[in-house]
């Protein structure tokens, strides 16, 4: 029998037709084989990780979303969408989401935890003692301690990247250092188990190559085909080099207040939770 | 509304992991803002509204969801989407009107004559008529890419010219007032270009360098031609029932729409 929960799942996208989509983030141990072929599926295509996303106020909903997207696709892990409470969060763009778990309910072992970027919602939760303490909480013993985009900030400010390489928005990237953070230059930054991703769409990149972390390359490749990610951005703007000298510097004078305000948190902050 | 409101509008899905919708309808509309309407529905990516979303949220456009009801809509992800329109609350006139995939939803779309009606009635006004993915199929369903050169995901981009519409291959396609662009991730290539058209080059490149949308795939494997045959035909042979399902959706559509 087909259930609406079902029909649900075979209409994502084809991605649960081709066998590699866990529908929903956090039900795929209990995948219908009517959608799920699993014959066909080799065990270690399998896993059951834990994987937890921050939201906050303000938070850029593409730096989550386009990570999530690629991480969603590993059958039998499970996503948990953190935040303080479980009223729903607004996003910058303006997309609301609720949470599914607090602080509290959030597994204490993680796989993975990822913290996205965002403007001033990133600022005010670099001053959080709560959203400080569960990452501390949460990263020290995170087998992959993560973000994209301003997220490294929110990492920095709770401890997380004193003596590692990271990375972050190509315009905040300056103010790492104050965190202990090594600046280092790349899309995705991996350091042991830190990996920072640069601005925005950096998570997609990044998603996609923890995947073939998680599992294999040809499973990554998979996901990369039916997601058509092979980008081709009409013009050659995405990087400060690159972009036509007077568009740089506009964007880059956007961040001075922004990069001020982010040290002047940090150097209040920091040495709260450098050392425990 | 409280968490079990959600439980109860969602049925099944027991560990709904959240809720999304857009910005309020309520303010005050803006005559300098582009009006976008987007289409939702249930088994829509995610990713393909968030995506131009985040080009369009930068324009400062006056964006609508739009569906049937407010009542949550589920993507692919489990992730849940409210509109802020219904269909007979979105303006009659947007500039830019827009449908996101998933195929399954896209095949249940095309056969519900309601959204097709709504498609057909705005998509005739829209100063734009776009899509991402899937979508480009709901809108030739709806009779709006007859006679124009359009694109869908790589699967099932060749149902297209049953439905009167020139398959072209590239990631983004452009016709007259048409935008239809691949699978999934082609979202954003789709909203710096479409930005550029409601503003200029240079605030494309703007907002382009602001998502530091300078993408660097760790894999090559994106398209058919670069993954190769194996994978592609492996992809192909696990969405066999749900490609056959679209392509007896549009066969239906071209009976309908007397191509």
């Amino acid at each position: 029998m087909i259930s609406k929960r079902d029909l649900l799942r075979a209409s994502a996208a084809g991605l649960a037709a081709a066998g590699l989509k866990a529908a929903s983030a956090t039900e795929s141990t209990q995948d219908s084989p009517a959608v799920h072929d699993m014959s066909q599926v080799p065990a270690s295509w399998m896993g059951k990780e834990q994987i937890a996303f921050l939201i906050y106020p303000g938070f850029t909903a593409l730096d989550m979303v386009g990570a999530h997207a690629m991480l969603a696709g590993l059958m039998g892990s499970t996503i948990h969408i953190v935040a303080r409470s479980r009223d729903i969060v607004k996003s910058e763009n303006g997309l609301q989401f609720l949470p599914s778990a607090t602080f509290d309910e959030c597994p204490r072992d993680l796989d993975v935890i990822c913290v996205p970027g965002g403007a001033d919602g990133t600022l005010a939760a670099m001053q959080d003692d709560n959203t400080l303490r569960f990452l501390k909480d949460r990263g020290s013993r995170a087998r992959f301690v993560t973000s994209v985009c301003t997220g490294s900030l929110v990492l920095g400010a709770a401890g997380l990247l004193t003596g590692y390489k990271a990375t972050s928005h190509w315009a905040t990237a300056p103010v790492l250092p104050l965190f202990g953070a090594i600046v280092t230059e790349g899309r995705v930054v991996r350091d042991r188990n830190r990996i920072t991703a640069g601005g925005v769409t950096a998570g997609i990149d990044f998603g996609l190559s923890l995947v073939g972390q998680l599992r294999d390359r040809q499973y990554a490749e998979c996901l990369q085909l039916i997601q058509e990610y092979a980008p081709q951005p009409p013009y050659d703007a995405g990087e400060p080099e690159k972009a036509p000298p007077e568009v740089t510097k506009m964007t880059r004078d956007m961040f001075v207040d922004y990069n001020k305000r982010a040290e002047e948190i940090g150097r209040d902050v920091y040495p709260k939770y450098r050392d425990g | 509304m409280n968490r079990r409101d959600f439980g109860i509008a969602l049925g099944s899905l027991p560990f709904l992991a959240s809720v999304v919708q857009a910005v309020s309808a309520a303010e005050p509309a803006e005559t300098l803002k582009p009006k976008i309407g987007r289409l939702v529905y249930p088994g829509m990516i995610l990713q393909d509204l968030v995506g131009p979303q985040t080009v369009f949220s930068i324009l400062q456009a006056d964006v609508r969801l739009v569906w049937k009801d407010k009542s949550p809509v589920v993507t692919d992800v489990g992730i849940s989407l409210l509109a802020n329109d219904t269909f007979d609350t979105c303006p009659a006139d947007l500039d830019v009107l827009f449908v996101p995939g998933g195929l399954g939803g896209s095949i249940a779309c095309m056969k519900d004559a309601e959204v097709i009606g709504f498609l057909a009635s705005r998509g005739a006004r829209a100063r734009y008529v776009t899509s991402v993915c899937t979508g480009s199929l709901v809108l030739a369903a709806a009779g709006l890419l007859k006679g124009y050169q359009a694109r869908s995901h790589w699967y099932v981009r060749e149902l297209l010219p049953l439905m009167g519409a020139t398959l072209k291959t590239e990631r983004v396609v452009e016709d007259r007032n048409r935008l239809t662009a691949g699978g999934v991730t082609s979202g954003i290539d789709f909203g710096l270009t479409l930005a550029a058209r409601l503003s200029s080059d240079d605030t494309a490149k703007r907002i382009q360098l602001l998502i530091e949308y300078d993408p660097k795939p760790p894999f090559a494997a994106g398209s058919p031609q670069s993954a190769g045959p194996a994978l592609t035909e492996q992809i192909l042979q696990r969405g066999a029932l749900l490609i056959a399902s679209a392509r007896k959706e549009a066969e239906m559509a071209r009976e309908r729409l007397g191509i």
